[in-house]
């Protein structure tokens, strides 16, 4: 992933050591990512915050999961969603999110990117924003890697498409 | 990829990330939002669900004046199964029916009669006393209040949970904690034997029940089942808790009724809501009450001596898998609350969705079906019903519940129509003599793939094919449309287009 500007891979989820802490520190950046890619930086940041409350909350019952970041994701989506209808969805997802200093994107990127579906929005800012394996981004969304692959092709054609990139 | 929108794209996360960053964040430290201490509290203490936990008897004595003795009686003989009152209750102030609800103002029954206009009795339980009256503890002791009185009165200064009052031919004895357990007859304050009426208490196998008891069960996935056996026979297995309300207790069982208390902290803590489950017709009543007075309650009258059907499960579990074991477990009156239904000669066929009992209880496990990614308030089904109203067979429908079903020659058709909430549109169709099902998803704004069965086919939102459902599916009629039984209005569908399109998807 990409954190901070450098990859790195992920520790496989503990849940010994400092118990939700550790739990916490390699999880929240995964779940804040896949939650903000999917509805914007301000509900997905919202959603991810009350995910994690979530999550500390029911910590004896997510220590025991196979996949806690997954659930956790489909927690905060839940809470994204509702969020969002609150706000209403007329507001843009990516409302501003602008360039950093000496980085440069298509002013149209981040509308045409709320054009896609919200699973291939994921998908493409996860896998070819963030950097992360198609593994990686399908275990936190809760699909197979096949499904994450088909979304992220159909989604970045689309992109591709609506900016007039080239291949 | 070109590297330009990969480059674009990075630069987009960055610029995402430092706008979430500037978003207030949670974090790991140890104090969650407020109004969730108790659950907090609970999950970080590692508090697994408390099941009818008691607290062992630190002291037992009489109060000043009571008599006599304040020892354990030893039993030579079994005393008599039944007791009954020595006089009628006379100008009783306890209702003879519905509940009551104690709390720091007194005891108040469910018709607003204040029994008892008392205070700072501090938190204990209410329990009948099998002869009109009520018993209760707090934190000077245990207190009786017989039918015929208007004042409860200190019976003796013990400490422990009141498990339950047990009619004997000696009197009403109070049992102390679980086990062990200490029996005090309310009529002098003295102990009693362990073996009491319908009661037989055996710590070591837990046995303790012998004409009914119930049992809270949790199981794997956090879900709290209640369990009644009567007469060695299982009369209740309902869902009735779960993560979001980890604590529960019986407060009461008549043996045709519960009275439950569930929390989302802990047992301690003033419960959330209060349940009334009558086992005759698998009822689920939520009880108002004020949630800072209660600290007890109890069912008024008599124990039900009709015995309550047996639990029958919808089917015999796993019947679909351990998907839908869940459902088949359940009593039919909790599963099924019928939409729509057509007739045809293999038996009924039913648009169903669980019953709003159900999905009221669901709150309690955040309506996650276990070993799912469903929700039961998501959830539909098509079953097949015989003439004696059993269950033949059924299509779960999870995220995507039909709104629309049809019998034709071959196959039975439904649908769901997408709307705001779940904006997903189906086309169903089962074999009418195999029960062999296809069903195909049109994907709408808010993919749900994730938790579709692996078998559905999903025409993607994109997919030119999408067009083609509205024009299969319509409001108003249109040549080679059929009537269909729709529980959203007027529906029109084209079952031969229906099955050419099937035929095609399936066959790709």
């Amino acid at each position: 992933m990409l954190y901070n500007g450098v990859h790195v891979d992920w520790p496989a989820v503990t849940t010994s050591e400092s118990g939700f802490d550790a739990f916490f520190r390699e999880v929240e950046p995964r779940v804040r990512a896949a939650l903000c890619s999917a509805y914007g930086a301000d509900v997905g940041a919202e959603a991810a915050a009350e995910a994690l409350a979530y999550g500390w909350e029911a910590w004896e019952r997510l220590s025991g999961m196979r996949n806690p970041a997954g659930y956790l994701y489909k927690v905060g989506r839940d809470r994204a969603r509702r969020i969002r209808s609150r706000q209403g969805r007329s507001l843009p997802l990516f409302r501003g999110v602008v360039p950093l200093e000496d980085t440069w994107f298509e002013p149209g990127l981040p509308a045409a990117l709320e054009r896609l579906s919200e699973r291939q929005r994921s998908a493409v800012i996860l896998r070819h924003g963030y950097g992360w394996t198609l593994a990686e981004v399908a275990e936190v969304l809760g699909v197979s890697v096949p499904t994450v692959q088909k979304h992220t092709d159909r989604g970045l054609e689309r992109l591709r498409r609506e900016l007039g990139v080239d291949r | 990829m070109s590297n330009d929108l990969e480059q674009q794209l990075a630069a987009f996360a960055r610029a995402l990330e430092a706008r979430s960053d500037q978003t207030e964040k949670y974090t790991a430290s140890p104090q969650p939002p407020k109004h969730r201490a108790g659950l907090g509290a609970l999950a970080m203490a590692g508090v697994a669900v408390v099941l009818l936990v008691v607290l062992p008897i630190v002291f037992f004595k009489p109060p000043e004046g009571a008599s006599p003795t304040s020892t354990l009686l030893t039993p030579t003989t079994m005393p008599p199964t039944t007791w009954v009152p020595t006089t009628e209750p006379t100008a009783s102030v306890i209702p003879g029916e519905g509940w009551a609800i104690l709390g720091s103002t007194g005891i108040t029954a469910s018709d607003g009669t204040v029994i008892w206009a008392g205070n700072g009795t501090g938190r204990g339980r209410l329990v009948r006393d099998g002869g009109g009256g009520l018993v209760f503890t707090d934190s000077k002791g245990l207190w009786w209040m017989p039918g015929d009185t208007t004042e409860p009165h200190l019976v003796a200064e013990i400490s422990g949970e009141l498990i339950e009052v047990i009619p004997t031919s000696a009197g009403p004895v109070a049992r102390i904690g679980s086990c062990p357990s200490t029996f005090v007859n309310l009529t002098d304050g003295g102990g009693a034997p362990e073996r009491l009426g319908r009661i037989n208490v055996n710590c070591e196998t837990g046995d303790w029940g012998q004409v009914g008891r119930y049992d809270l069960y949790e199981d794997p996935d956090g879900l709290i089942w209640l369990h009644i056996i009567e007469f060695d026979m299982t009369t209740a297995w309902i869902p009735v808790g779960g993560p979001s309300y980890p604590s529960v207790r019986v407060e009461d069982f008549d043996g045709g009724r519960v009275l439950l208390s569930r929390r989302q902290g802990d047992l301690d803590d003033p419960p959330d809501d209060l349940w009334l489950v009558d086992l005759h017709d698998v009822s689920v009543v939520e009880i108002p009450f004020h949630r800072d007075e209660h600290t007890g309650a109890a069912l008024l009258g008599p124990d039900d001596t009709d015995l309550p059907a047996p639990w029958e499960p919808s089917l015999e579990p796993p019947h679909r898998g351990d998907r839908t074991d869940f459902f088949d477990r359940l009593p039919v009156e909790l599963r099924i609350d019928v939409q729509a239904e057509v007739e045809a000669d293999e038996g009924t066929w039913l648009l169903s969705r669980p019953s709003s009992e159900l999905s009221n209880l669901s709150g309690a496990w955040g309506c996650r079906v276990p070993g799912t990614d469903w929700c039961t308030l998501e959830y539909g089904e098509v079953l097949l019903l015989d003439a004696s109203g059993s269950i033949v067979g059924y299509v779960p429908m999870p995220t995507v519940p039909p709104k629309w079903i049809a019998v034709g020659e071959e196959y039975v058709y439904a649908g769901a129509v997408g709307d705001g909430a779940l904006p997903d549109s189906t086309l169903v169709r089962i074999d009418r003599e195999t029960m062999e099902w296809s069903v195909v998803v049109f994907e709408a704004d808010e993919p749900y793939e994730w938790a579709m069965p692996q078998e559905w086919i999903v025409i993607p939102m994109d997919d030119p094919r999408q067009a083609l459902l509205a024009q299969m599916v319509r409001v108003d009629p249109f040549e080679g449309g059929n009537a269909v039984e729709s529980v959203i209005g007027p529906r029109y569908v084209d079952l031969a287009a229906v099955d050419e399109f099937i035929d095609g998807v399936v066959g790709d």
